[in-house]
This record gives structure tokens, sequence and C-alpha cells, in this order.
């Protein structure tokens, strides 16, 4: 099976080989490496591929862009050549009616300009030189024919008269044409030569393609191929080998001889192999070791299933001091007591260990003599694989020494337990490994309070815990501890809590510290208690006599002496108040209280008795005032009744004394106005006088104008009698006219005429001379009446004169009393004045000794008032206004 | 052979009235700008020589058409066709069109404002204008 292994795990030789060329070359890099080889050639021949079809567009792209196309033009050249031919024709043939000819013309030049063009494009594609030459030729041949074409049109109807004639002179530029079509047919011909040879070309392109293609297409898929098997095999050949390895170290065996063939990752995959085959090795070696070691430290003997002893090493010989020839074979209860053996407990020991189940602990065996042992360690039952125990092991060691140190401890422990001292006990490393029961129920009772602070505190998880779950000054404490030499204390608040820990260290034989015992007391009260006197002291002090101690939960020493010093403050605390409530009620003005001195001594009752003498004094005083209080009272209410009497009498004098002013005022006015009026008539009457003495005058004066105008009127009744007589003597004279012109005759005619013209002149001067002298003589009369008057009124007007002399006198006279009447009126005005003046100083005089007493009424209600608030006696105080009405 | 009579004497008045009024007329179309047009003008248009206008014939043949170019060109119907010839041949212009009836000519006048015509002169009316009596 071995050699078998060895083969397989062997590479052959063109593995080898493989791994020689690639084996140091990474599997990933052998793949991309092939994979660009391959993919390299297939590039390449996609390239040929391309560029074959390169050759092959462009020959025949050549083709068909020149060869194809000058072909066509050639052949185009020749049927427009031959169209312009025939529209000749047909206008020679309509030379008789030259309304068709246009049409044909017009089609001939289309022809013509369409040939042009057409030669034109065939000159821009790429030509020979014989090409060229071809178009150059065509050109020619059509330009002598169009020129021939013009030449003829001219000479139309000049020379040429008939359609024969006309194409008897085309007839010269035939040739022209014939060579043009010779010459388009030669190019057409050479071009269709050449496209026919692109054919050629593209043939033979097409083929030389595909046979590189081929070519290039086998190479890669032979190099493909090889690739992929020399990377398979390269891969498949070392996994194989790690394949084999893995089997054999799986059977356990872990000498393989693995070859270190390549570095690729194949090659570290059997490098690893071999790493794990050497660790597998030595931790075989490594157990082996170890249980060899057990074997030497414990006591370790292998049992059937059913309990009989197969082996024991030395040292389970040398602990139950026996021989291995008096064990062996025999049953596993020779190592227990002979009460045990029959019993429930141990048979089911047994039991479980045949169902496979590890049997762990200390256990009671008996020795050689009935020695008693304890064993500590655990018995294996070793399964087979069909998981039944086939054999169980026992690995034991003796720790009978231990057991009987760790009874005794217990003892102590328990004695500890009853004491009722707190105490607690921590090791070197500050763990507590000891709470008494007195210092559980202490630090139970405290608990709630720790926790404000201690959050995590825990009585019953106090064992084993670090000495720091206790204290807030975990540091301090630790450091305390370790420098602990002897007995020490340290105290702290916890959570409202003061405990008070008194630390021992605790020492063995050999001067070596163990730990450290600290005895414990909770303060709390103790501490409590001082604070709370110190508080009360203080308060005290400061005047606060209501605060107490409070005797809940104080005991003892605590409680007598909170209770004493609350009776203290209690006694001094009950007169303060009384003296307050004494204080209080006198100043509302209540001096009937007193304080009650029974029950009170010394200095105390002292006090009382003193507060009250003082009260009954001040009560006793203020009787007195409150008496002469009400007296003054009374006097005042009588000054204050009489002086209003006589400010109501001054009053009304100073009224009377005003209303007499006011009538004086009035007539001194109306005197004034009648002296005014009195002056105003004197002159009123002064200029009556002069004006009725102007009108005397004027008077005068016009009595002498009416006698001025009766001597005017009697002047001119005088010379009307003149004109009365010239009138008349013209009368007259005008009538001997007359006459001496009837005398005249005929020749006197026309001065008779004028002499009765002057005639009834004359009649009519006479008439108003008489009319104006009876005029005359009226207003005569007429002056004579007014002057009468005149005379009349003159007098009257001198009697008028004297009377207002006479009032003017009277007037006067009237003035001059008026101003006596006003100044005696004056004098009494003054003495009123004066009178008024005195009755004002003494009505100001009544007034203030109005107000005086009305000053003085209050300031006596105001006493009675403060008065009346005292209470002497026990009777009500009285209403003080009502004593003031009595009053 | 009192009505015979009256229809010799009609015939002889017409006869005579239509050989004395056998006046032919150069007109355009009453929308043209041109006005007035000398005998000359009238020729180089008809006669391709000018292309300012466009010229319109009469019916080959016809008395008025030939009496038109007697009058204002001097040629005969055979001198205008030869020159038209020529010219055609030449590729410098196309004889005008020729219309059957003066109705057509008008039409053709009054879509084309550049047409230039002949006519009797009884048959103008107000869609004509006169440019020219030869």
């Amino acid at each position: 099976m071995a050699n078998n292994v060895r083969k397989t795990t062997r590479l052959g030789v063109v593995d080898k080989l493989i791994a020689l060329i690639v084996g140091n070359v990474r599997i990933s890099t052998r793949l991309a490496v092939s994979f660009f080889a391959v993919l390299s050639l297939l590039g390449l021949a996609t390239w040929i591929g391309l560029r074959g079809l390169d050759t092959m567009y462009h020959a025949a792209d050549n083709t068909i862009r020149h060869d194809v196309r000058l072909a066509q033009h050639a052949s185009t050249i020749g049927r427009l050549v031959a169209n312009e031919r025939r529209y000749e024709k047909d206008m020679i043939l309509n030379l008789d009616a030259p309304e068709n000819i246009g049409e044909y013309r017009k089609k001939w030049d289309e022809s013509n300009q369409q040939l042009e063009k057409e030669v034109q494009a065939a000159r821009e594609l790429d030509l020979s030189e014989k090409d060229r030459e071809a178009l150059d030729k065509i050109e020619k041949a059509h330009g002598i024919y169009t020129a021939g074409m013009a030449s003829v049109a001219g000479r139309i109807f000049d020379t040429l008269n008939t359609a024969q004639e006309v194409s008897a002179a085309m007839e010269e530029y035939k040739g022209a044409v014939e060579g043009l079509e010779h010459a388009s047919d030669d190019l057409n011909a050479r071009a269709m030569a050449k496209a026919g040879e692109a054919e050629a070309t593209l043939a033979t392109t097409q083929a030389k393609t595909r046979v590189r293609q081929m070519t290039l297409a086998g190479t890669s898929l032979v190099l493909g191929v090889l690739f992929c098997l020399i990377i398979t095999r390269s891969i498949t050949r070392p996994l194989r080998v790690a394949l084999d390895v893995s089997g054999a170290i799986a059977g356990g065996r872990f000498d393989n001889e693995i070859e270190d063939g390549s570095r690729d990752e194949t090659g570290e995959l059997l490098g690893s192999l071999g790493k794990m085959q050497a660790a597998l090795l030595e931790s075989e070696l490594n157990a082996k070791g170890q249980l060899a070691m057990i074997g030497q430290m414990q006591a370790v003997a292998e049992y059937s299933p059913d309990g009989l002893l197969r082996s024991a090493n030395e040292n389970f010989l040398t602990i139950f001091g026996v021989k291995l020839d008096h064990i062996v074979g025999k049953a596993h209860e020779q190592f227990v007591d002979a009460h045990v053996r029959n019993t429930e407990a141990y048979r089911e020991f047994w039991r479980n260990l045949q169902r496979g189940k590890v049997e762990a602990g200390q256990f009671r065996r008996v020795g050689a003599g009935g020695n008693e042992l304890w064993l500590q360690g655990m018995y294996s039952p070793i399964l087979g694989v069909d998981g039944v125990p086939f054999k169980v092991v026992c690995y034991l060691t003796d720790v009978t020494a231990e057991r009987k140190a760790a009874v005794m401890n217990a003892a102590f422990r328990g004695a500890l337990d009853n004491l009722d001292a707190n105490v607690v006990v921590a090791d070197n490393d500050m763990s507590i490994v000891f709470v008494n029961n007195a210092a559980s129920r202490m630090l139970q009772a405290a608990q709630n309070d720790l926790r404000r602070d201690l959050p995590a505190f825990d009585v019953t998880r106090l064992s084993g815990s670090k000495i720091e779950v206790m204290t807030r000054e975990g540091g301090k404490l630790r450091a305390q501890l370790l420098q602990l030499k002897g007995t020490s204390s340290h105290e702290e608040a916890i959570g409202g809590r003061v405990l008070k820990s008194i630390m021992n260290p605790m020492v063995d034989s050999d001067g070596h510290r163990l730990g450290t015992v600290l005895e414990m007391f909770d303060r709390t009260q103790e501490t409590a208690t001082e604070r709370e006197l110190q508080d009360i002291i203080a308060a005290v002090t400061a005047g606060d006599l209501d605060r107490r101690i409070g005797l809940e939960g104080k005991t003892g020493v605590f409680a007598t002496l909170s209770r004493g010093i609350n009776e203290l403050v209690e006694n001094v605390d009950v007169l303060a108040r009384e003296i307050q409530a004494l204080v209080t009620v006198a100043n509302r003005g209540d001096l009937t209280r007193r304080i009650v001195t029974d029950g009170k001594a010394g200095l105390l009752s002292r006090l009382g008795s003193g507060i009250n003498d003082l009260t009954s004094n001040m009560a006793g005083v203020v009787s007195q005032v409150k008496e002469a209080a009400a007296e003054v009272y009374r006097g005042v209410q009588t000054i204050s009744a009489g002086n209003a009497h006589l400010s109501s009498r001054t009053e009304s004098q100073a009224s009377s004394l005003e209303e007499t002013a006011s009538s004086m005022e009035e007539m001194t006015n109306t005197v004034k106005h009648n002296a005014e009026n009195a002056g105003l008539a004197s002159k009123l009457a002064m200029e009556a006088r002069g004006h009725a003495e102007k009108g005397g005058a004027v008077v005068a004066k016009a009595v002498v104008a009416m006698g001025g105008i009766n001597e005017a009127s009697k002047k001119i009744a005088n010379i009307i009698g003149v004109i009365d007589e010239i009138a008349f003597q013209t009368n007259l004279l005008a009538l001997n006219a007359a006459v001496e012109a009837a005398r005249a005759g005929e020749q006197g005619r026309g001065f008779a005429v004028v002499a009765s013209e002057v005639r009834s002149l004359a009649g009519r001067s006479a008439a108003a001379a008489k009319e104006i002298k009876a005029l005359i003589q009226d207003s005569v009369t007429k002056v004579e009446e007014g002057s009468g008057l005149v005379t009349q009124s003159g007098a009257t007007l001198d009697q008028i004169v004297a009377s207002v002399k006479k009032v003017t006198n009277i007037v006067s006279e009237i003035a001059a009393a008026s101003r006596e009447q006003s100044i005696g009126i004056e004098h009494v005005n003054k003495a009123v004045a004066q009178l008024d003046e005195l009755t004002q100083q003494n009505s100001a005089l009544v007034e203030e000794a109005a107000a005086s007493s009305e000053a003085m009424t209050q300031q006596a209600q105001a006493l009675d008032k403060a008065m009346k608030r005292y209470k002497v006696d026990d009777s009500a105080p009285q209403d003080a206004e009502g004593e003031c009405a009595a009053a | 052979m009192k009505t015979i009579y009256r229809l010799v004497l009609a015939a002889t008045l017409a006869l005579s009235f239509g050989v004395a009024h056998a006046d032919v007329v150069v007109v355009v179309s009453a929308k043209s700008p041109a006005s007035k047009l000398t005998k000359e003008q009238v020729a180089d248009i008809f006669l391709g020589r000018s292309t300012n206008m466009v010229p319109l014939d009469q019916a080959a043949g016809s008395p008025v058409r030939d009496e038109f170019y007697s009058k204002v060109a001097g040629q005969t119907a055979a001198q205008v066709k030869t020159t038209w010839a020529k010219l055609s041949f030449s590729g410098k212009g196309t004889p005008p069109k020729a219309l059957g009836s003066d109705d057509e000519v008008k039409a053709q006048l009054a879509a084309n404002p550049n047409a230039i015509a002949y006519m009797d002169k009884s048959k103008v009316d107000a869609s004509v204008k006169t440019v020219l009596e030869p």
C-alpha cells in the first residue's frame, strides 16, 4: 500500500518537462499568455482579411468610378452626336415651315450643350494619355461641326435657297462628325476593356486573402490546442499529487515525501500540504509527551468498563501504598469504604461511566491499611468507534492534606459568623474573601442608602469582589491597606451612612502577610445626632426656638441627651412666646394681658412679673391722659361754636357794605351822566342861537334884494312901452308904403308885398310887448308880497334868538349843579370803602380764630382717639366719636 | 326686279365701302404702357429684330396680314417667311404665333400687356389701344 501511494505521488517525465518549462510561471500568467497569443493570431488573421477586403474594394471602386463611367460618357457622346445630326436634318426638311424649325433648333442646341458637358465630365476622371487624346479629338470635331452649322445657317436664303442646297452644304462637315463617332467608340471600347481587367484583379485578391486567412486560422487552432493541453496538464497533475498526499495524511501517515516541483499555485498547494503534515506530526508528538507528563504528575489507572483494574502507574501505587500484583484484576470497590460499596450512589457512579459520562470531583478512597485518602480528579470513559466505552481511565491527585485544612478553615468561619462584631476579611489582592453574618446584616440594612453613592453595591455578591466596591475612596483605602502595619481605621460617609472600619493585618507564622481583617461600625446615628445638636445650638443662638431634635430612631444616650436639650429649648421658647404675645397686644392697645408666672422658676419667673408690673404702670398713665384729653376736647368745642357765630355776623355785615358801595357807584354814574347831558344841551342851545342870528341877517338881505327886483321891474316896463311905440310907428310906415306901392302900379307890386309883411311883423311886436307888460306887472305884485313875508320872518327869528339865550343860561346852571352833586357822592364812596376794608379785616381775624379752634378740636379728638385704643381694664374700649357728640 | 336692283346696289355700296375702308392698325392691350410706335419699331418687332415686345400674327394668307406686312415692313408674305426661316435655322428666334380670329387676338392682348398685334380698324374696341395707323 505504501509503495502504491508513493508511485502515484510522483510526477511523470512529461509532467516534469512541462514543470521545467512553465513551472515557474503562475497559472494566471500562463492563462493570460496563452489567451494573448491566440488572440494575437486572431487579430493578425482579421487584419489580413481586412487588408484583402480593402484591396478588393479599391479595385472595384476604381473600375466603377473610372472605367465604367468613362465608357458611359463615351457611349453618351456617340448618342448625342447622332441626335444632333437628326435634328439638323429635321430643320432642313422644314425650311418652308419656319414655325417648326424653332423646336428642332432648340433640341439641337440642348444635345450640343449636353455633349460638351459630357466631354467635361469625362475629363474630370483619372484618364490615361490615350483617353485624353481621344477626348481632345472629340472636342475638336464637335467644334468644327458646330461652327459649320452656324455658317450654313448664316447663308440660308442668301446662297442656299433649297433644302437640297442646304443639305449639300452640311455634307462638308460630315467627316468631322464621323471622326467624333470613331473617337467615342474607341474610348468606350478601351474603358470596357479596363473594367474587364478589374474583374480579374478582384478574383486574384480574393483567392490570396482566403489562403492567408485559412493558414492563420489553422495555426491559431493548433497553438490554442497545444496551450490548452500544456496548461491543463500542468494544473491537473500536481493536483492529483496533492490529492494523494491528503489521503495519506488522513490515513495517519505524516512522513509522505512531497516534491517541491514548481513555484506556481499548485506548487504552493503542495508546499502548504508539506507544512500541514509537519504541523500535524508535531501536534501528535506533543500529545504523546503530554500524556507521559500527566502519568508522571498524577495517579493514573485503567479499568475495564465493568470496574476491574487493568493497570496503574507508579504514582497510583505510591498514593494507595499497594503493589500492582495485589490489585490487578480486582474490582474498583477495593478502594472504597465497605459501607459505601453497596450504596445506590456508588452503583450510579459506575453506571454513569458505562454510559460514557465523565465523573469529576473529589473522591474519598481507602488506601492500604484503611488509610483515609481524598483524591481530586476525574474518571474518564474512553469511547470506541461505536460510541460505547471500552475502558475507563482515572487521573487523580492526592488532596487529603488540603481537605483537612479546608475543614479547619470552615470551622473558623463558623465561629466568626456567630460574632456580634461586623467582620470582613480581604486577601492580599484586596479581594473580599469573607463577610460574617453580623457584617452582612449591617450592610444589608444600609444597602439602599449605600447604593445612592455606590449603585453597584450588592451584599450578596460581596464575597470575591474587590474591596473598592465598599468605598468611594478606593485608591486611598487600598494604599492604606497595603501599607498597613498595625491597627488603623478608616471612616467615610456613603449614601448618607457613616461607616467606620478598624483594620488589622493578618500575618501567618512566617510573618507573611495573608490579608486584612476589617471590623466595621455603622456610625450613622452617632454622627447624625452630633450634627443635629450642632444645628439646634446654632438655631437657638440665631434666635430660632422652634426647632427640636427628632427622637425617632434614637436610642440610649442619644435619646436622653436629645430629650434634655428639647426641654431646655421648650422652657425658654414658652416664656419668649408669652412676652412676644403680651408686647403684640400692648402694641395694639390692650394693656390688660399678663404673663403667667406659675410653673416658672428663678430668673424666668422674675422676668415675667417685672414685665407684668411695667404693663400695669403704663395702663395707669394711659387712664389719666385719657380723662385730661376728654376735658380739653369739651373746652375746644365751646370756643369753636362762639367763633362760628362771630364769623357769620361779620360776613353779613360785609355783604351789606358791599351792597351800599355798589348803590353809591350807580348814583355817581347817574349824576355824571346828568352833568354831561346838561353840558351837551347848553352847547346845542348856543348853536341854535348862532343859527337864528344868521337867519335874521339873511332875511334882511332878502328884503333889500326884493326892493332891487321891484326897481328893475319898473325899468323893464318902461322899455316895453318904448318897444310898443316903435311897433306902432312901423305899422304906419308900412301902411304908407303899401299905398305908395299901389300907386306905382305894376312896378310897385313887389314892394307892396314887402310892406304887408312888415305890417304883420309890427303887429306881432305890439302884441308881444303887451304880453310882457302884463307879466312884468304880475311879478312886481308878487315881489311886493315876498318882501312883506321876509320882513315878518325876520321878526320871528329875533324872538327865537332871545328864547334860545334864556335856555342856554338855564342849562349852564343845571351842569354846574350836577358837578357839585358828583363831588359829594365821591366823598360818600370813599367813606364806604374804608368801612368795607375794616369789615374785611374783621372777617379774616374771625376766620383765623375759627380755623385755630377747629385744629384744636381735631387734635383733641386725635388725642382722645389715641387714648381710646388703650384697654386698661376689662371693659370694652369706648366709641370716641360718640363721646365727642355728647360734649 | 326691284329686289334685285336693291341687292346690286347694296353689294356695290358694300364693296366700294369695304375696299375703301380696309385699314389695318397696330394695337396693344389697353393696359399696356406703350402709347405710340413708329413703322420701323413695329417692323423690327414683327421681323425678329427686336424682342422688346411679343408680336401676335393673324392667320397666314388673311388679307389683313398681307396688308400689315406690306404697309409696315414693305415685304410680301413669302419674304417674311424666308426671314423667319433664316432666323429659326440659326436659332435666333421663332416666328410670331398665328391666331385664327380678332377675338383671339384681343384675348391674348388682354392676357399679356407686353403683347402687340394688328387688326382691321373697324375691330378696334375699348380693350385695345391703337399705337400706329400706317
